[in-house]
């Protein structure tokens, strides 16, 4: 689907007199966002813009780009490897709110050091670095949703 | 307000959902197994998450995870679709201490119906025909129990169903044994191992009614449904409306699963389910599956009503607009479930990549499925790949058009159930209408019965 402004003149005219305040139309890669009266609903998810589409990244590839990017890139050097949430949830960088994170760039970590917790409906899981070496990128901020298999952590491994 | 819809499922049935949200303007978020992230649903979804590992134990079964991503992404309700989650208290008492609007009955129902012992005794308490049976404690009393009911008899788990924690007993040796074992793998399974006593019925016609409420007090029926063929208690070919039975219990029918359902103050979809003894012409109640079912599109195509849409705005709170009077059925639906299972090995789940799928168009034909050419078909998960639905201004009419649209469906890479439905249409016995629930069995398994 797609609109000229032809087409769109008359879903205007049409919708002049219809009872809403809010229309979104989405197909393909088409969408429109019709609003009245109130300031579009825009929660992050709309399809007015939407994310990369999940269909076309691999299986196996981290898929951070799914939720809002990390402030750090994830992509890997030769000697880094990624730590990984095996469950969906909320992360928290450190035990209790207010307090230091676990772990911050630069901290040097053991394979069963916490480095974060993920939160399943108040059921709270530590997550273990899982490798020697140094937190070199933090990839998901503190409160974050996460995906089982998401990356939230780039650690320059000890050879 | 836009309302975004969590659709805790996979499949056909994910496709489905999405389907009738995106005609909703609602948006939609799918929580996907780890194996799952390039199918069809994943594609048209608003958002997908992952919820876990490839297994549905790791993932759609996570109900806190399901529920957790439901919050977390600003979901206002949740379709569990079928199996699954879809018939568990807990997840309807968890999404409405959450605010999440959960698609599907209340919590209070489904605890109700979720006990087939509790379902029985409610539909004998409303005057709807049951098989004889019943519970009993001491070996004395079930012994006795069992001499009433006459044998064979069945041995069922009151939290079974489905087919799930029977036993069939032929005679009085057997009894105490039969009742012993299901007892404890009932425990084991259902976690109660409370069970009981019912009349086997030997050639028994499988009928059920489509039931429609809202939260106004409006109760609908959208005529029967026919699924008599079956194989272990899986069904195979469904069809609408039953062709077998007459009008007196046709009525019958539709007023018990009415009863029950304003019995409950039943919100939603819900299907109850009654065996037809042929020989002696009865009806019994079996019980009731509080969601949406597999084979609702034959109901849509002799009724023209969209059931998942309708099962939404019921869930949100909208009043019915249908009445009864509105739900006419015109002609006759047939749907076949075309499995990953190979009808030449005794139905063996066949998973694999599809190298070529080539569905049949054309009148009166519609396909629900989420498999494309490509697509390689999981091992972890139900061996359902398609329901290829034909309707016709009559029964004949329907099934010509199914066989026609089978003979056109190509599919290559991997062994499909087509071949079992070919066999099945071209049959008299099927084309006849006088097909029972164990009518199948020896179809699939003696390979020299075909048509």
């Amino acid at each position: 689907m797609g609109l000229d402004l032809e087409e769109l003149a008359a879903v205007m005219e049409l919708l002049a007199d219809a009872d809403f305040t809010q229309l979104r139309i989405q197909q393909g890669d088409f969408s429109l966002v019709v609003s009245r009266g109130v300031p579009i609903d825009d929660g992050g998810t709309t399809p007015a813009a939407p994310a990369p589409s999940p269909v076309t990244v691999p299986v196996a590839a981290p898929v951070v780009q799914e939720v809002q990017p990390g402030p750090a890139s994830s992509e890997l050097g030769a000697d880094e490897v990624h730590v990984t949430t095996p469950m969906l949830g909320t992360f928290y960088r450190a035990p209790k709110p207010g307090e230091p994170p676990f772990v911050e760039v630069g901290t040097k970590v053991g394979a069963d050091t916490t480095v974060g917790i993920v939160e399943v409906m108040k059921l709270m899981s530590s997550i273990q670095a899982g490798a020697e070496g140094e937190v070199t990128r933090v990839l998901v901020e503190d409160g974050q949703l996460v995906e089982a298999g998401q990356p939230l952590f780039v650690l320059r491994v000890v050879p | 307000m836009t309302h975004r819809v969590f659709v805790a499922n996979r499949g056909e049935i994910a496709v489905r959902i999405i389907e009738a949200c995106d005609r909703l303007g609602f948006e939609t978020v799918l929580g996907v197994s780890a194996a799952d992230r390039d199918t069809l649903a994943a594609r048209r979804a608003g958002r997908v998450l992952t919820l876990g590992g490839a297994r549905s134990t790791d993932s759609y079964l996570l109900l806190p995870a399901v529920v957790h991503a439901a919050i977390a992404t600003g979901c206002t309700a949740l379709h569990p679709g079928y199996g699954f989650l879809s018939e568990r208290p807990e997840l309807a008492r968890l999404c409405a201490e959450n605010g999440i609007t959960f698609v599907g009955p209340s919590p209070e129902a489904l605890d109700a119906l979720g006990d087939k012992l509790k379902a029985r005794a409610l539909a004998e308490s409303l005057g709807v025909p049951v098989a004889p049976g019943g519970t009993a404690e001491t070996e004395a009393e079930i012994d006795a129990l069992a001499a009433e009911i006459g044998y064979p008899i069945l041995v069922k788990a009151a939290f079974g169903g489905g087919g799930r924690g029977m036993k069939l007993v032929h005679g009085r040796a057997e009894l105490l044994d039969a009742w012993r074992v299901a007892s404890s793998e009932a425990s084991a399974a259902f976690g109660d191992g409370t069970v009981f006593l019912e009349r086997y019925v030997t050639d028994a016609k499988h009928i059920e009614v489509q039931v429609l409420g809202d939260r106004h007090g409006h109760y609908l029926h959208l005529g029967e449904r026919e699924c008599s063929v079956q194989y272990r208690y899986q069904k195979v070919v469904e069809e609408a409306p039953c062709a077998a039975i007459d009008q007196a219990t046709r009525e019958l029918l539709h007023d018990s699963a009415l009863r029950i359902a304003s019995s409950l103050q039943y919100v939603g979809l819900g299907t109850v389910e009654f065996l037809y003894d042929v020989q002696r012409r009865q009806v019994s109640f079996l019980e009731v599956n509080p969601r949406l079912q597999v084979e609702h599109p034959v109901t849509e195509a002799v009724t023209g009503v969209d059931l998942v849409r309708e099962q939404l705005l019921v869930a949100l709170g909208e009043e019915l607009t249908l009445r009864q009077e509105d739900i006419r059925l015109e002609g006759h639906a047939v749907e076949c479930r075309i499995t990953a299972q190979d009808p030449a090995r005794g139905l063996a789940p066949s998973p694999g990549p599809v190298t070529r799928w080539r569905p049949p168009v054309g009148r009166g034909l519609r396909l629900d499925t989420h498999v494309y050419e490509g697509y390689r078909f999981p091992p972890y998960y139900d061996a359902l790949m398609a329901k290829l639905i034909a309707w016709g201004p009559d029964r004949p009419a329907a099934i010509a058009t199914m066989r026609e649209a089978l003979d056109r469906f190509e599919i290559e890479g991997l062994a499909t159930s087509r071949e079992l439905h070919r066999r099945i249409l071209a049959h008299p016995e099927f084309q006849d209408g006088s097909v029972t629930t164990h009518w199948l069995e020896p179809i699939v398994t003696d390979q020299e019965v075909t048509a």
